[in-house]
């Protein structure tokens, strides 16, 4: 991911997405963003919040895992939400794929 | 391109003459994304590459393995689908935002246009479809792993293409940025 200007400043996050253990939640997909060389981290920042309605700390949080370990799991739903995720992302031009949890 | 200011819901910019020119001749290489660009999920990327073999696994594999295939290249194609619809429909509304003759009010040096946020998050979806799909033109060119851009006469203008894109999708989000 091509860089931006202003340095970033990561966040103390508090606990998100869903609690409880794994085998008490249904089955679910996963909506992974990977790493490219073409989307701005800052595109993709934005692309986030405007998605997720994130604040903007959280989705640098996910940007910079992106940009750093390659790919980020954004949120784990349902298959029609997971669906949709996907392809508000694609419409952004973002690589961004479902997988089965 | 350069934000003068906020007014309400609308932005006000100023491109210079040869600013605008490029803009132009940018958006209208939109859409440059090809529909196959658009992978659902990576297990799906893996079986376009693997037909033969999967036609062999399909002789062996078990009936639930078979439809969960089945059912994944066809979420495929409806991600195919709804993108190219949404191409389709953000192409005509490129086409009736430059033909407006009243969009680009001339002044002394440039042009002062205005975009309320709604066609900002459009035009930057246009925008980064025509980056992604000059780089794939170039052939995916990474810079961090030493990877350069396979320049030719045919595809050089491509690569003006990506880091235009690439500056007017910085000005837009920075504007989105500018407290109002």
């Amino acid at each position: 991911m091509p860089a931006i200007a202003e340095p970033v400043i990561l966040p103390d996050l508090e606990q998100d997405n869903q609690t409880g253990s794994k085998d008490t939640l249904e089955p679910g997909y996963l909506v992974i963003c990977w790493n490219d060389p073409v989307n701005l981290m800052v595109y993709v920042t934005h692309v986030f919040q405007v998605i997720f309605g994130w604040p903007r700390q959280k989705a640098e949080h996910h940007m910079l895992q992106v940009h750093n370990q390659g790919k980020s799991l954004l949120v784990r739903e349902s298959l029609e939400k997971a669906e949709h995720y996907v392809h508000q992302l694609q419409h952004y031009g973002l690589h961004a794929t479902m997988e089965r949890d | 391109m350069q934000l003068l200011g906020v007014e309400g819901q609308r932005y006000v910019f100023r491109l210079g003459k040869r600013e605008k020119q490029l803009l132009c001749e940018t958006l209208g290489l939109y859409p440059l994304t090809p529909r196959s660009h658009h992978r659902l999920s990576r297990r799906a990327e893996a079986a376009d590459a693997e037909n033969e073999a999967l036609l062999v696994l399909w002789l062996g594999q078990n009936a639930g393995t078979i439809v969960a295939e089945a059912a994944d290249a066809e979420n495929q194609a409806l991600l195919e689908e709804a993108v190219a619809t949404q191409k389709q429909t953000h192409k005509h509304q490129l086409d009736a935002w430059l033909a407006d003759k009243a969009r680009f009010v001339e002044e002394p040096g440039g042009f002062r246009f205005e975009l309320d946020r709604d066609q900002i998050e459009w035009l930057l979806q246009v925008l980064n479809d025509v980056r992604v799909g000059s780089w794939l033109m170039l052939g995916c060119p990474d810079p961090d792993e030493g990877k350069q851009p396979k320049l030719t006469p045919e595809n050089a203008h491509f690569f003006l293409a990506m880091e235009l894109c690439g500056e007017f999708e910085n000005d837009l989000l920075e504007a989105l940025d500018q407290p109002h």
